[in-house]
């Protein structure tokens, strides 16, 4: 019982990430605006706080 | 980074994306006018916004307005073009609005001027609005005397007007934000009283006390925070007002963070 919940839990992790969109992030707003330009594509920011 | 909705991942996997932490970045947050948390913009290669969600949106609802932006839809040099053809109150609070968003009060108040002189009856029901949006946003540019000439304004020229309390409470508000603590408390005592049914009146309660708080006047404020928690046992902010009293009978110790 327990194999079979391991395997059931594997295999939807598997497909989970086989389905995941890998998504690129700049490290600062100066290198987005430089990979903005070479790509010749928009800038998504998210501003946020911590708290 | 993996993003599981892959919805919204197909929307934004085009572009480059970045996060901002608005406290250790302001120069960014700032230059974009950014108030509040979170806040998403939309901007072109070269960094110039094409416009923003604010707060956290539904994927559904994100992924809709972020294709609308793309597609200049909805955006403010949209409803900049729509208001030059067909000028109208509703077109020109919305760019109003969204120039205050950005902290772009000077654009924002061209816009809120251009409602008041279309419908100065206020028929269309914008006319209000603007005024206590105008009054709204010199407070935040710290200009209380003309915030407080906006409201005034709307006060006497709409009495009837929805606004009319709000524009009350507005200006007292002003005064807090000014640190004009014992005219603030004047000001928040007066509108209680004169609106005591009135969905600001906790509000009000309140603020009084907080003044009292930052005046110095520690042992009225923790009175007046016990009292407000008394007759508003089932407001948010009770947790609030329960801190500063702590804060008040149990000061940190020196070099103690608190």
């Amino acid at each position: 019982m327990k194999k079979t919940a391991l395997l059931v839990l594997a295999l939807w992790l598997c497909a989970t990430m086989a389905s995941a969109k890998e998504i690129t992030f700049a490290h600062s707003y100066d290198e987005a605006v430089k990979m903005a330009g070479e790509k010749d594509t928009k800038i998504l920011i998210k501003f946020y706080t911590e708290w | 980074m993996v993003y599981r909705n892959d919805s919204v991942a197909e929307v934004i996997g085009s572009m480059v994306n970045i996060k901002i932490d608005g406290d250790k970045d302001s120069a960014t947050t700032a230059r974009y006018g950014v108030a509040g948390y979170p806040t998403i913009v939309l901007a072109n290669a070269d960094g110039t916004e094409i416009d923003r969600i604010y707060g956290y949106a539904e994927p559904a609802d994100f992924i809709k307005t972020i294709n609308d932006y793309m597609a200049d839809r909805n955006t403010l040099a949209d409803y900049v073009r729509r208001a030059e053809k067909t000028p109208s109150s509703s077109l020109f609070y919305v760019v109003a609005d969204k120039y205050t968003g950005r902290k772009k009060f000077a654009e924002a108040e061209t816009y809120y001027n251009k409602i008041l002189a279309m419908d100065p009856q206020n028929a269309q029901g914008y006319s209000d609005s603007a005024l206590y949006s105008m009054g709204d946003m010199k407070v935040r540019a710290k200009e209380f005397a003309a915030a407080d000439a906006s409201y005034k304004k709307l006060m006497e020229t709409y009495p009837k007007s929805d606004l009319a309390d709000d524009a009350l409470f507005g200006m007292a508000v002003s005064k807090r934000r000014a640190d004009q603590f014992d005219e603030a408390i004047a000001r928040f005592r007066a509108f209680m009283e004169t609106h005591p049914k009135s969905d600001l009146a906790p509000d009000a309660e309140l603020y009084i006390a907080y003044c009292h708080d930052k005046k110095g006047a520690k042992e009225e404020a923790v009175t007046l925070y016990k009292k407000f928690i008394a007759n508003n046992p089932a407001s948010s902010d009770t947790g609030w007002a329960k801190e500063q009293i702590d804060k008040i009978l149990n000061p940190p110790k020196e070099g103690e963070k608190k």
